[in-house]
């Protein structure tokens, strides 16, 4: 029998070591009966500031400390949280369900996935690949006629968000391999993970722990904000999380000159080739690995798919083929048909209803009759394919289970459905498949329409919209009829080497930058970029010293002029 | 139709010892509103065909009420919903168009028509004459805006009005020198803040010193928040208090957030409104209505909310959406069978609620008492895999 828990915590900030405030606010999680509230610190204008300027103090040090003290503190951080018996973990499991919504396997999971990336190896690796080692952060390293160095941007102002508990942590861990100073911004909705993840810092080292702080303030206070950039203590912003926060930050920091790193938000999807048709294994077993990727997060994160796009391209009409055999003209000019009812076909596809449509001849609806009974009753169909998916969440829910929902949740997820149906079920231009008695832990969609952007949106919380074009070029005409390019992220593909190549290659133009295999969403491969740049790099500035290298002749092929000089000798500096 | 009768009978239905059989008859009405609807909205129909309902067949005993399927309120959205396809009448016989506060942005809107503006206003009398205690007064201070035009029930109003300051106008009988506004509309400063209204604090201070218990009883209404700040930052300042008059009657609804997002306690809330108006206790009601339904829930004596013989109350589970037992909390739904203009017989809220007792509040009336724990709460963070249409920080 579960046994309902009801917790109050309360939980300090972190200003080089745990402090308490005065002023605290509550964050309350409820999911059914287990209710968790989460009392913490808020702070005014004048700490935050003062903390800026304390941490911009340490800017030097945190510059001066040898790379490896700071891998072998991430590294031990790693190693404590991995310990299934640390006191921290245990706790942070036993909260983090409730305040996620993710079962506890799930949060251990993606715990587990994260704590991967603390580890030394992966640090250098990582290293390696994307600064090229970890001794440029260290010395003036030779390259060419110069020695290049890695410079820390100084004081990093990471913005957190609250939807995926462990991007503090990242945040935070790319910030000190860079050899930064960082000040977090907790977000209300998770302010937990930080704070622990601080606290055991400062339990391995005391001294790295004073170049952190991660603390709370209102987000509506916009003139601490202002004044935090106005100070020159901020030299680089991460931020993280919704639309109106990122703008209204990076309009704040352009402002005093200061860099922000955008990681706002983030539309991901799936595209599969029509060849899957051809296997039914191959179909379930694509559906089962595109049920994982939502499941994990529960597709709150950037990188989770929402819509399944499947090609399927018009075909030759059937009937038309059999008209064709028995010599029946369907009309005078049978080779126009072909190409007329193509148009049409593509034309249907984009449609809301039938009675769009003048002039269908008995053929074109009679393929139209073939094509839906085909999605109907064949698995080898889109529609078969969302069926699949749905199974492969029912699985999915038994091995990566969902917590309770929230009040909210659950009725967000019932009035989703009926927008569905009352929008596009109604006349028979999506079926909507979820668990037995409308139960709301998850839902699939198949959608005869390609989605728009606030019916995207809508795809959180294991709700998954599958649909078909006809073509790539039809997405990519709705991704920009949508203005959704900027938001482009993930886009896991499924079919031939030549088909993932050419998806990559139109929407790597559009704007996306991942392109995983189905069911990888959520894998990071060491070294490969994040949205479009390294992470790292974001965090560091390339300096370097010119200087005329014995060893080498100048050659001009080495050297590009900034000032074309004259060759006259009587040109003088 | 049978509503009509039953409306009439609303009184003896209340206190009637046998609510099996005003069971029964609501039944009936349930059932002749809902086939009503199913004929008259080809979107409700669907849904219901969708659902595989027929309510010939699938409304044979009182229990089966829970099977009406329900529409979400999101549907009556005025931006994002589609309120039109939900008419059971001619759009052109809609006589008003009634909006919700609509804290979110998009209020609902509920059109009715002739036949049930009449209905509403019926019960809603009979709510206010008696459950509230207010089957006449002589005065009444609402902490509202003058209304720009009084209505009557026959006057087809062209623009959406919101819903509780057309309730305000339609039930309020008394001489227009006897009513008073508490709000102004704010001066260029204040607008400039954003701010569309202000409290008229000398004209509110002059009516209040003006000993109102001398006009008769009277009704305070509004909202909790604007009530409870004014109020209690009055008694902080000046320790001020005035006198109403022991029979008049302080009606409020709109939620127990105070301004400040701290939750208003109802005992603080009246504690502090009775020293201030010299109001009793239990004269000072809350009641819970909404835009979506005909229905208002109205507090007794005892400070219970009562579920009134045509309304029925059944409590969902969030996660299922199932009924749940006495006590459990869920989301609020309501089957109405008063509404005949929209396909509004049963609605899924956005509230959370419970069933506290059926038949035995110590007031004597009859039938349901729920009590109303809030909007349905927890929205998850959504972050950078989320809104691609924007939100807000905390």
């Amino acid at each position: 029998m579960m046994v309902s828990m009801k917790k109050k915590i309360t939980i300090p900030a972190f200003i080089f070591k745990p402090v308490y405030s005065e002023e605290t606010t509550t964050q309350v999680y409820k999911r059914q009966d287990d209710i968790i509230e989460i009392e913490f610190p808020v702070f005014d204008k004048k700490e935050v500031l003062k903390t800026a300027e304390s941490l911009s103090l340490k800017k030097r040090r945190a510059h001066d400390r040898n790379i490896d003290d700071v891998i072998e503190v991430i590294n031990q951080l790693g190693a404590l949280w991995s310990n299934p018996n640390y006191e921290y973990r245990k706790e942070a499991l036993e909260i983090l369900p409730i305040t996620s919504g993710q079962s506890k396997v799930l949060c251990e999971l993606e715990i587990s996935n994260m704590l991967f990336l603390l580890n030394k190896k992966t640090i250098e690796n990582q290293l390696f690949s994307e600064l090229g080692g970890k001794q440029y952060l260290e010395d003036w390293i030779p390259k060419g006629n110069a020695r290049i160095h890695a410079q820390p941007k100084g004081l990093v102002f990471h913005n957190l968000a609250g939807n995926a508990f462990l991007i503090g942590v990242l945040s935070l861990c790319y910030g000190l391999v860079t050899k930064n100073v960082n000040l977090l911004k907790l977000p209300h909705e998770e302010p937990y993970v930080p704070i622990k993840f601080c606290e055991s810092i400062a339990d391995i080292d005391k001294k790295i722990a004073k170049e952190i702080a991660a603390l709370y303030w209102r987000g509506s206070r916009g003139d601490i904000f202002d004044e935090l950039f106005s100070s020159g203590n901020v030299n680089c912003v991460l931020a993280w999380g919704g639309i109106e926060s990122i703008e209204v930050i990076k309009k704040k920091a352009y402002h005093y000159g200061i860099n922000v790193i955008d990681h706002g938000p983030k539309l991901s999807f799936s595209i599969i080739s029509e060849d899957i048709f051809q296997d039914l294994n191959q179909m379930q077993d694509t559906a089962q690995k595109i049920a994982v990727d939502v499941a994990i997060w529960n597709q709150k994160a950037c990188l989770s798919p929402r819509v399944i796009y499947i090609v399927e391209k018009p075909r030759k009409s059937a009937v038309f083929q059999v008209f064709k055999s028995n010599n029946i003209q369907i009309n005078s000019q049978s080779s126009e048909f072909e190409a007329e009812n193509n148009s049409i076909f593509n034309k249907f596809n984009q449609s809301q209803n039938i009675s769009e449509f003048d002039g269908f001849d008995v053929a074109t609806l009679m393929q139209r009759s073939i094509k839906s009974l085909k999605n109907e009753y064949s698995e080898l169909s889109p529609l078969g394919f969302a069926k699949m998916l749905a199974e492969g969440l029912k699985n999915t829910d038994k091995t990566l289970p969902r917590m309770h929902l929230t009040q909210a949740d659950g009725l967000d997820m019932a009035k989703k459905r009926e927008y569905f149906f009352m929008n596009y079920g109604t006349n028979s231009s999506a079926t909507i498949i979820n668990p037995p008695k409308n139960k709301l832990d998850w839902t699939v969609v198949y959608l005869r329409d390609l989605p728009n952007m606030l019916e995207i949106d809508m795809c959180q919380d294991r709700f998954v919209i599958v649909t078909r074009i006809s073509s790539v070029q039809d997405l990519i005409h709705s991704i920009r009829k949508e203005r959704l390019q900027k938001y482009l992220q993930t886009i896991s593909i499924y079919g031939s080497d030549d088909f993932v190549k050419n998806v990559a290659e139109e929407f790597s133009l559009l704007g996306a930058y991942r392109f995983p295999r189905i069911g990888e969403h959520n894998i990071q491969h060491i070294g490969m970029p994040w949205d479009g740049h390294y992470i790292l790099q974001d965090m560091i500035k390339w300096v370097y010293i010119g200087y005329i290298s014995q060893e080498h002749d100048e050659s001009d092929e080495e050297q590009i002029s900034l000032i074309k000089l004259s060759k006259s000798p009587n040109n003088t500096f | 139709m049978l509503i009509d009768d039953f409306i009439d009978k609303g009184k003896t239905y209340l206190y009637k010892e046998d609510q099996k059989e005003v069971q029964k008859e609501h039944f009936k009405a349930v059932i002749e509103t809902t086939i009503h609807q199913i004929e008259k909205c080809g979107l409700y129909r669907q849904l219901c065909k969708q659902k595989n309902f027929d309510p010939r067949r699938d409304l044979k005993s009182v229990d089966d009420i829970k099977n009406i399927p329900y529409l979400t309120s999101a549907n009556f959205k005025g931006k994002t919903g589609t309120p039109k396809k939900f008419l059971c009448v001619p759009e052109s016989d809609i006589q008003v168009w009634q909006s919700s506060s609509g804290t979110s942005g998009d209020p609902s809107l509920i059109g009715k028509d002739p036949i049930n503006l009449k209905r509403y206003v019926k019960v809603l009398n009979f709510g206010f004459a008696e459950v509230l205690n207010l089957d006449h007064f002589d005065w009444t201070l609402y902490f509202t805006p003058r209304p720009q035009k009084f209505y009557t029930i026959e006057d087809k109003i062209p623009d959406p009005i919101p819903s509780m300051l057309y309730v305000l106008i339609l039930t309020n009988q008394t001489p227009m020198e006897n009513r008073f506004y508490a709000l102004k509309r704010a001066d260029e400063e204040a607008r400039k803040k954003g701010k569309i209204f202000d409290i008229d604090s000398e004209g509110t201070l002059n009516f209040l010193n003006s000993n109102p218990s001398e006009k008769g009883k009277g009704w305070v209404g509004g909202a909790i928040p604007l009530l409870y700040s004014y109020f209690s930052e009055m008694h902080k300042k000046t320790g001020q208090t005035f006198e109403c008059g022991e029979d008049s009657v302080v009606v409020v609804g709109g939620g127990w957030k105070s301004f400040a997002g701290e939750q208003v306690s109802p005992e603080k809330f009246r504690e502090v409104i009775s020293r201030s108006l010299g109001i009793p206790q239990k004269n000072i009601r809350d009641s819970y209505n909404f835009s979506e339904t005909d229905c208002m829930n109205p507090e007794c004596e005892y400070h219970n909310k009562h579920v009134l013989p045509w309304e029925d109350i059944i409590i969902r589970d969030v996660e299922t959406l199932e009924p749940v037992e006495m006590g459990e909390t869920g989301l609020v739904n309501v089957i109405n069978p008063i509404a005949y203009s929209y396909a509004g017989v049963s609605i899924l809220q956005d509230d959370i609620a419970k069933i506290t007792m059926e038949d035995n509040c110590p007031c004597g009336r009859r039938g349901k008492v729920i009590e109303i724990i809030g909007r349905a709460q927890g929205a998850e963070g959504k972050g950078c895999g989320a809104q691609l249409t924007g939100e807000t920080d905390t």
